[in-house]
Parts: C-alpha cells; structure tokens; sequence
C-alpha cells in the first residue's frame, strides 16, 4: 500500500460532478504529479485528500489514516501548500512562521527552532523580520511553501505552487522540492504547467473532467501516444479557422492552438507536413518556427482529450 | 491553548492597524470630551443658567411697585439669576425683548399700588423672548408668586382698614399711618417665604456629570465598533485563506472559532480599559468606584459585542457588507440606547423600544453603579448582556461559513 492510496474519491457540488471517482495510489519517497488544466478537478481533489473537503463518496487513506475517519492524525502528517498565499500580511514572515508552528503543536522553543530552518530552506532568513506585504511575489510563494514545513510532515501537498510568479522564484521553489524529496518527503503535485510536472515527479496522472485519464512515468505515458509525431509551429494570423482546416487533413490525430503555437498529433509527420504548410499559406498565417517533436505531456494530453494543457 | 494563540494573534494584528486603533481608542475620547463639555449644564444638578438680563418700566414708583422692583426683583438672591434694567419707555422696553438683548421686560402701569392697596385689582404686563423660554420663563414664576402674594396680603390689609374706619375707631386720615405699618406687615409676608429652587436629593445618590454619562455612553458605542472589526477579522481570515490553512492544520474548528472569540472579547476588553484609565486621569471620571462592578459590566458588554462580531460575519459576506450591516445595528442601538442623546428625554414608547438594545442595558447599570447605588444593581444588566452575548453566539456560530 502507497503512503497515499486514493479510492473512488467523489465530489458533486450542487448537481456538478467536480471530481469522479478517481482512484490513484502514491509510493512513499514519491514526487506523484496530477497533470491538467484549469478546471480539471486537481484543487478539489487536493482538498478533499488535505480534510478541507468533505467526499461526496470514496476515501483517502494517508500513511493507512482515512481522511473521513481520521482527519486530526492526517493533518499531523499532511502539510499542505495551498495554491493562494495564505499568511497574514501585516505580520512578519518569522511571526507567520511562529504562529503556524504552534497551530501544528509545537512548543514555542521548537517552534522558533523550526522557523529558523524553514526560513534557510525559503532563502528568506535575512529578511525574516520584514512583513509579508513587503515581500514580491515570489518570495511570499516561499514562504507560504515554508509554513507547511514547519512540522516535519512525511506528505507534502502542493497545489500549483509557481502560478503568477517570476521564473527565478519558480526555480528556486522547483528545486526546493527536488531537494525535500532527496531527503524522503513525498510530494503530491498539482499542475498544469507540463515542464515543471516533467522535471520534478516520477510518476503523473493526467486528469480531465475531474476523471484520471491516464497515469504512469513519463515514458509509460508518451507511449499511450504511440509513435506519433508532434508537430509544433508557431505561428501568428488566423489560427482559429486555419486549425480547422488543418485537423480535416488525413493523417492529423488532434490538433490544438494556444498562444501562436499550434500543435499537431500525427502518426507521421512527413506524410503531412506540406500539407500543413499549404493550408497555413493559404489562410495567410505567418509561421515563425516549425518543429517536428516526440510526444511530450502536452501530445499525450492532447491525444487523450483532444484539447491543449493551456486551456 | 491554541485558541490562545490565535486570539493573541489577532491582538498583535490590531494593533499594528493604525486606522482600528483611531476608531476604537482615539475618536471615542475625542467625543467624550467634545458632548462632555459641550452638555455640562444639561446635566448639572444645579444648573448654572447664566446671568442675564430683564427690564423694569415703572410707570407707578408706588409702595407696592417697589416691594415687587426693590425687594424682590432686585434682591441679593435673584440677582444670581438676572439683572435688572430700569428702563423709561414700553416701546424701548418690547424692542430690547425682540432683539434679543433682554430676556423679559416687565411694565408695571400707573396706580398699580394704590389700586392694589385699595383693593382694587390691577395688573402687570410681561413680555418674554420666545427663545428664551427658560428664563422668560423664571421671570414670570417670580412675577405670578409676587402677584398672588400681594393678592393676599392686600385682602387681608383692607379689611382691617375697612372695619377700623367703619366703626370710627380711626379717623381715616390716619389711615396713612395705619396702612404702611399693615403694608409693613405685608410686606413682612410677601417677603417670607422666598421664592427658592430646591432639588431634592436621596442621601445615596449623586447626579451624573455630562462627562461621566458620556464617558460610559460613549465607551459602550465604540466596544460595539470593536464588534466591527471583530467581523471584520473572522471575514479577512475567510477570504485571505488563512482560514482554510488553519482547518488544515491539527486544530479543531472549535478551537479555531473560538480563538477567534476570544480575539475579539480581548480587544474589547483591553479597548474598555483603555477607556476607563483615560477617561479617569483626565476627567477624572470616577466610575463610581465600585470597580468590581465596573468590570463585571464591561466583561458583560464586551461579550455582547463578541456574540455580534460572530453574527455579523455569518450573514455578511464580504468587508462591505459587514461594514453596512454593522452601522446600523451599532448606530441603531447608540440613537435608540441612550448613547448618544439622554434617555430621560426620550418619551416612554421609545424607551420601551431602547430595551432591546445592549446600549441601554450597559448604560443603566453604568449609570447607577456611578450613582453611588449598590453592587446589586448590575445583575440584572449583567444578565440581560449576557443573554444578547448567548443570542448572537448562538446564531453566528451555526451560521458561519468556514469557506
């Protein structure tokens, strides 16, 4: 049994099913990556799993504790990191810290102790007695990543931890988690972001509609694609309608534009690429770049929903 | 425990919040002193209308005439209260009344004192500034005593002179003599007893300054604005997540809300002191120095406000809404309590309808603990507070949304 076992977890909000039944088992020592866009029910699994949320049906099970029946003993176990910031901004970062570390029952001696080092961890210790509201963007996101540290859980939730921040502090917060990993923490990670998910968890689950569409390595996931090429142009000028002629062309398995970059599943890229071409050159699309890729996450994502991770 | 350490928390928070801090501490003195001041003399026990000024016009310069000008209106008593001004003419007399410069003008006629003295009636003409209806107001009191007085006595003087002339015992040209020593007499009576404004007191009880009143008045406005913010944090913790954080962690939701209770009862409780060493050193309030008392009160009040705080966060849902419906419950229960204006001058409908308000119910024991009353007078105060406190717990803590 997984440090984490998920079983048939449900939740219907008035009528709409947000998650459906998913199920899904986590090895401890594990970086487990749920992979989907917005909207795809990750959050409201989270909460569930974290106790914040009652199942509509199913369990979860943390280190053998069931989140229905046993919330306190998961919460002394869990740390959570929610996707908002969730400090008090008129307090300083060491005062945060300070007062979660006794929300988690340490004494005020080993909650000083654990601020300290929570604070190296963050890369905050010399600004520690500066307040919350003073702090940018990123530097808030390590904080709120050190307060659910603060009392040595043995799982780490984190719910889209990067989103809206400077590249330097996503790094940072990335590598963080590869280094609390080494030292044995698991981590469960939400995201729709496909490189942050491909560098840091050993296994994914994609999830769509609140359903897990698939789960596995990486490896074991771009094989679900099979051997088809992604064929990713970047591109500017009518990409709506020229996206809708392009996927009537034989041999197109999906097709998905996003940002000015389309991508294009095919079984073989060769065989239609000049048709691509054309039908790009007639609807006046300016293209800036054209790769031919193996499947990544956004392939697989794409073959599995027939929609873009960016959606 | 760990709902101490969310309610000391949430001090720390407050008192880092300069604009709380202005509204809870600072304006409360400020209006203290401003209606303080302001409405001394409405709650003196010895009101000290200031002196003013009436005039005379004596058309008569009779005997009677200066009974009524010299020993009376003109005595050393009555002059704490007005000046006289001898004036000549009528018309100048009504114009001074109409602009304002005399309170009243007096206009004795000519032969007020022999037609009197004979027993004649006559009588006196008052005017009166409309908008000086106190003092006016005194003037014609004093007046109308004088004019009964000499009614009796000029009854009883011209009897005697009737019967005595009447049977020849006195020749009546002696009557002259006679009468100034009955007129003596009666003035002996007009005279005795003196008009007097006497208050009546209870050896127990002491009347309350405009300070004192609005010192309690205004503490117990301000403890319910401190209910305010007290929705305003459970509303902030809601909405910054923190709350949802907190839920994560290994606290119970009791723990957490009542954390939060005791957050706010704190403030109120540390904002009341605040308020009652303020108001102590600088006007020197007294409180009524039954300090046992006093507390109990204000720990009741305090949580009364605490249960609204809670109330106000579950049927608002966001910092504006919780701000609107606090004004009118606060600003509601302040008019109809008794915080702002009297409640002696309420009429009884009202102040059967401020019954149902935490203001009234603080002020009343307040105000007889500073009264000099006993102990005993707070517990029925105390027990009403604290059933508003239970009522608005009760309510906010089903209601509340943790989400």
């Amino acid at each position: 049994m997984g440090i984490i076992e998920v079983r048939e977890l449900k939740k219907v909000f008035n009528g709409n099913t947000a998650v459906d039944g998913v199920s899904f088992s986590v090895e401890a020592g594990e970086v487990f990556g749920l992979l989907g866009p917005n909207g795809a029910g990750k959050s409201t699994l989270i909460s569930m799993i974290s106790c914040l949320l009652d199942p509509t049906s199913g369990d979860a099970l943390i280190d053998g504790h069931s989140v229905i029946k046993e919330p306190m003993e998961v919460k002394k176990i869990l740390g959570v990191i929610p996707q908002e910031i969730a400090l008090y901004p008129t307090l300083t970062a060491r005062e945060n810290l300070h007062f979660w570390s006794k929300m988690y029952g340490l004494s005020s001696q080993d909650a000083k102790k654990r601020a300290d080092d929570v604070l190296k961890i963050a890369g905050l210790s010399d600004r520690a007695d500066e307040k919350i509201e003073t702090y940018s963007g990123g530097m808030k996101r390590r904080i709120n990543i050190a307060a659910g540290l603060l009392h040595k859980p043995k799982v780490l939730l984190m719910d889209e931890p990067t989103v809206g921040i400077d590249p330097q502090s996503r790094n940072h917060i990335l590598e963080t988690v590869k280094s609390l990993n080494k030292s044995g923490l698991t981590v469960l990670y939400t995201s729709h972001y496909m490189e942050e998910v491909e560098f840091l968890c050993d296994r994914i689950a994609i999830v769509d509609q609140g359903k897990v569409m698939a789960s596995g390595t990486q490896e074991e996931l771009k094989k679900i694609v099979g051997q088809k090429d992604i064929v990713r142009i970047k591109a500017s000028g009518m990409l709506d309608k020229a996206i809708d002629d392009v996927k009537r062309v034989d041999g197109i398995d999906g097709a998905t534009v996003k940002d000015g970059e389309i991508d294009i599943l095919t079984k073989d890229s060769r065989k239609v690429l000049a048709d691509i071409i054309s039908i790009l050159n007639q609807e006046n699309v300016k293209m800036a770049s054209v790769e031919v890729q193996e499947p990544d996450l956004e392939g697989v994502f794409l073959h599995l929903t027939g929609k873009s991770l960016r959606d | 425990m760990k709902a101490l350490n969310i309610a000391l928390k949430d001090l720390k928070i407050l008192l880092r919040d300069k604009r709380a801090l202005l509204i809870l501490i600072a304006m409360p003195f400020i209006i203290i002193s401003i209606l303080g001041l302001a409405l001394s003399d409405t709650f003196s026990p010895n009101p000290s209308i200031s002196v003013f000024d009436i005039a005379v016009v004596d058309h008569d310069g009779g005997k009677v005439a200066k009974l009524l000008v010299d020993d009376t209106l003109k005595s050393k008593d009555l002059k704490k209260l007005f000046r006289v001004k001898d004036m000549k003419n009528d018309g100048e007399a009504k114009e001074s009344v109409s602009q304002g410069d005399l309170a009243a003008a007096i206009i004795i006629p000519k032969d007020f004192s022999s037609q009197l003295l004979n027993g004649k009636s006559s009588s006196l003409q008052m005017y009166g500034d409309p908008g000086e209806a106190i003092r006016a107001g005194i003037v014609q009191s004093i007046t109308t005593s004088f004019a009964r007085r000499v009614s009796a006595v000029s009854i009883a003087v011209q009897t005697p002179i009737k019967i005595l002339t009447g049977e020849g015992v006195i020749p009546f040209q002696e009557v002259g003599v006679l009468v100034p020593s009955l007129t003596a007499k009666g003035q002996q009576i007009a005279k005795d007893p003196q008009i007097k404004i006497e208050t009546k007191k209870s050896k127990a009880e002491k009347s309350l300054s405009a300070i004192e009143y609005y010192s309690a008045g205004m503490a117990v406005m301000f403890i319910l604005f401190g209910a305010m913010f007290g929705a305003f944090s459970l509303l902030e913790e809601r909405r910054n997540l923190t709350l949802l954080r907190l839920i994560s962690t290994p606290t119970g939701r009791i723990s957490i809300l009542s954390g939060k209770l005791m957050g706010i009862f704190l403030i109120g409780a540390m904002q009341f002191a605040a308020l009652i060493i303020a108001t102590r050193v600088i006007f020197r309030v007294t409180w009524g120095g039954q300090w046992l008392a006093v507390a109990a009160l204000a720990l009741a009040t305090v949580l009364a406000a605490t249960g609204m705080a809670i109330f106000i966060a579950s049927v608002a849902k966001t910092n504006r809404s919780a701000a609107a419906i606090s004004q009118i419950m606060i600003q509601g229960m302040a008019a109809l309590g008794g915080s702002m204006i009297p409640l002696m001058v309420f009429p009884n409908w009202m102040k059967t309808l401020s019954k149902f308000t935490i203001n009234y119910w603080a002020l009343d024991g307040f105000t007889q603990v500073m009264q000099g009353k006993d102990i005993h007078v707070i517990v029925v105060p105390c027990m009403i507070l604290l059933g508003f406190a239970c009522f608005f717990m009760t309510i906010g803590v089903w209601r509340f949304s943790y989400e």
